[in-house]
């Protein structure tokens, strides 16, 4: 119901662009239903963009056009949604999306990606993912992808450069 | 349930009632009686040892209150928590509760609030089994502490360091290994991944997966998130203010729920699978538990309520593979939920 206030507070002035930071993530999920579907309304109804900030993939999956995956600090993959859901080019989106648990498949572990975030003031030359990447080369640790595009995404990932074929 | 073996742990009409009543003289001035709020009503299940028993539901419907009352940090207003045929509510000295207590553990949602800030995490992780006097030789309690650190894939030498120096996924270990510490059959866990990031929380599942397997541990797993319930848990248990409305095993519920509460909140999961189902949102919100509703306490919610739902508690309705708390069911009303399917 707080929440609903709030958004009903963002809307007073009629705006464009709406940021929701982690709208969901403090609520159970019959209420993230209703306000999922208040937000979309939105959408709909004035036009309005949103920028929707979460880590929850479900919410995404069900809400957003277009999504960016982050990773310490640099956009690791964008693109449509279903395409970085279903298709997940990133090794990191890969290994985000196979550590979630869904309902309806029995794996006995997930997949998971080892070792923890870097500190942010700590971040590795090259690929800030090298270190805990399953399919790193040498070019990740010396050079920083940059964004190159792939199908209908763009991902900084040197696996997808097209002048230097990865190899594997 | 009489088919299966003793269960480890049976939780038997087990209510708790807090008394959140104005203070005495408002009370006398206002000529009020006091306010009881039933947080937890006539919930009981069994847990088989070495399986995970999850309570699912949504915020305030008692779910930690049950976890508190199983480990015994609160007093059960009614019902009994048996450990092994042994009651815990009837052991009322701290000589009696000793024992137990040593084979039953908790694990706290906030990995950060659940570690003192100002001890080593050797200290921390040594401290039940100084509690418990289970190891009397320092050095045997340092090469113990190693042990369990490593246990839980940390380095034994991260004892020396305090707890801030590590990530929420990290302290989330610690405070399993200061858990495992006392050689615990039975651990309960409440939330222990909400406060981490997906990649951790995967980190944290599949150590509790392997924990169980090497160590044939039993846990009561408390949760919201459904898709980690599914994941972890042998039987599932669903809460709605205060009272168990379902119980049984966990995929058998998930494939097919009975209860018109578990449908909806099965229903209200965001499909990662993109499907193109549309969700029913729960509609409302969950009712004061201080004031619930009579009969059955989802009815105001309920598409498929009448008259006796309004009036009359439900009792258990047996299922397949365990109870559920429906009139509806009961009857064997017909019950099926106009799919949303159509408004697109």
């Amino acid at each position: 119901m707080r929440q609903r206030v709030v958004i009903a507070l963002a809307l007073c002035v009629n705006p464009k662009l709406v940021i929701a930071d982690e709208p969901t993530t403090a609520l159970d999920v019959s209420i993230q239903a209703q306000i999922i579907k208040v937000l979309k309304r939105l959408c709909a109804d004035h036009g309005a963009a949103v920028m929707l900030i979460t880590h929850d993939m479900g919410v995404i999956a069900e809400t957003a056009d277009r999504v960016a995956v982050m990773y310490a600090g640099r956009i690791a993959e964008i693109g449509p949604v279903s395409d970085v859901i279903k298709r997940a080019k990133h090794p990191y989106t890969h290994g985000l999306m196979g550590s979630i648990p869904v309902i309806g498949h029995d794996l006995d572990r997930l997949t998971q990606i080892e070792g923890s975030m870097p500190r942010l003031t700590e971040i590795p030359r090259g690929c800030p993912y090298n270190p805990r990447c399953p399919r790193v080369f040498d070019r990740c640790r010396a050079e920083r992808p940059d964004l190159m595009p792939v199908d209908r995404s763009r991902v900084a990932c040197w696996l997808y450069d097209q002048e230097v074929p990865a190899h594997g | 349930m009489a088919e299966r073996d003793a269960p480890l742990v049976r939780v038997d009409g087990l209510s708790k009632n807090f008394d959140v009543s104005p203070p005495f003289l408002e009370r006398v001035l206002a000529r009020q009686g006091r306010t009881m709020l039933k947080a937890v009503d006539g919930v009981s299940f069994d847990i088989p040892r070495g399986k995970t028993f999850s309570l699912v539901g949504e915020s305030g419907c008692g779910k930690s209150t049950v976890a508190k009352l199983v480990v015994g940090l609160i007093r059960p207003t009614a019902g009994s928590i048996q450990f092994e045929g042994a009651d815990l509510a009837s052991l009322t000295s701290r000589a009696q509760m000793q024992p137990i207590r040593r084979r039953l553990q908790m694990i706290f949602q906030d990995p950060y609030a659940s570690l003192n800030p100002r001890w080593r995490v050797a200290d921390i992780v040594a401290e039940p089994i100084r509690a418990h006097g289970l190891i009397e030789d320092k050095g045997a309690v340092l090469r113990r502490v190693g042990e369990l650190l490593e246990q839980v894939r940390l380095s034994a030498r991260d004892g020396e360091k305090f707890p801030h120096e590590f990530s929420g996924g990290q302290r989330q270990r610690i405070c399993i290994a200061r858990a495992l510490a006392s050689n615990p059959e039975f651990l309960v866990c409440d939330e222990p991944t909400s406060a981490l990031d997906v990649s951790v929380q995967a980190q944290i599942l599949n150590l509790m997966k392997d924990l169980q397997r090497e160590l044939g541990l039993t846990y009561l797993f408390i949760s919201h998130d459904l898709a980690v319930v599914y994941h972890i848990s042998d039987y599932l248990g669903v809460m709605y203010l205060g009272r168990l409305v379902e119980w049984g095993d966990a995929r058998a519920v998930f494939r097919e729920p009975k209860h018109p509460y578990t449908r909806m909140l099965l229903d209200a999961i965001p499909d990662l699978e993109m499907s193109g189902r549309r969700r029913i949102p729960v509609a409302g919100e969950v009712p004061s538990p201080i004031s619930p509703p009579e009969g059955c306490h989802f009815h105001p919610r309920c598409p498929f309520a009448d008259d006796r739902c309004r009036r009359e508690i439900p009792g258990d309705t047996p299922t397949a593979t365990g109870e559920v708390r429906c009139h509806g069911i009961e009857e064997g009303r017909p019950m099926t939920l106009e799919r949303a399917t159509a408004e697109v």
